[in-house]
């Protein structure tokens, strides 16, 4: 991976980091080691991009951008209770495989209506 | 990682319970340890411990490294977490279980099922049925038709929510 895709993810990985605090800008360029110009450039890039928020705030009388994540945790809420969780034969898992998503009986036993 | 640690400990725990969460949380606090030492710290048998790290071995969770011990000869294994492989390894989750929820959603709708009401039979497709004609393949006793609408809401809902899950 080259250095410039290894910043953005350390940069990206401290603003997700930061959480509903937020990062002041002028704090990440520090820590990342980089120039002020270098990572405006940055911050620019990953707003297009929609990753993160900039929003512009007065700090020690001076107007400065705080930087927002966007980004939300990954979560298993979604396939919570699911049984292919924990299948071992998930990979072997097809239509006419040794293992059925048509007829398993732990699947079946999730979609069924609980009484 | 945008993975909680309240999220990679229920990974464990599904993966390996409750011993699999204590493994964890010793490599979450420990790079480059030692089944020995992880084994010291956590009280769990070493064996036990070495099953579990080859669980998550398989599922990339984890990784490690060997080098030969110059007295001994033998080889050492050290291992790590792999935190930025997690959020992947669930997203990959979340995708074979759409793959398979569409399949299921896709035969549910497309067949009409029977059912002969002992709870440890099979359902039976029509097509089935009607060569044994309307009798369970398993226990002889009469088949009745199934409503499975309520599977079908079922499986949409949680496509629907996995889908969008993946979008975001």
């Amino acid at each position: 991976m080259s250095n410039k895709n290894n910043l953005e993810q350390k940069a990206q990985r401290l603003i997700f980091e930061s959480g509903d605090e937020g990062i002041m800008q002028s704090e990440l360029w520090k820590k990342l080691g980089v120039s002020s110009r270098e990572g405006s450039r940055l911050a620019l890039k990953f707003e297009q991009k929609g990753t993160i928020e900039r929003r512009k705030i007065l700090h020690n009388g001076r107007w400065s951008y705080k930087l927002y994540s966007k980004k939300e945790y990954v979560t298993l809420d979604v396939i919570n209770g699911c049984p292919c969780m924990i299948c071992d034969e998930i990979d072997k898992c097809f239509e006419g495989g040794s293992k059925n998503p048509l007829s398993c009986y732990e699947l079946s036993q999730w979609i069924s209506p609980k009484s | 990682m945008s993975v909680s640690d309240e999220t990679l400990y229920n990974i464990a725990k599904v993966l390996g319970g409750e011993q699999g969460v204590e493994i964890i949380k010793v490599l979450k606090e420990n790079q480059d340890i030692t089944v020995e030492n992880i084994s010291a710290i956590t009280n769990i048998q070493i064996n036990d411990v070495r099953k579990l790290l080859y669980k998550f071995y398989n599922h990339s969770l984890v990784t490690s490294k060997r080098f030969r011990d110059k007295e001994t000869g033998w080889f050492i294994f050290q291992w790590r977490l792999q935190p930025e492989l997690v959020e992947a390894y669930i997203q990959g989750m979340k995708q074979k279980i759409l793959k398979k929820l569409e399949t299921r959603l896709e035969h549910e709708k497309t067949h009409e099922f029977y059912h002969c009401g002992n709870p440890t039979c099979p359902r039976i497709t029509f097509e089935t049925a009607m060569d044994t004609v309307f009798r369970c393949p398993t226990c002889d006793e009469s088949l009745r038709r199934l409503d499975n609408s309520e599977c079908i809401e079922f499986l949409e809902i949680k496509i629907k929510e996995l889908k969008e899950d993946l979008n975001t």
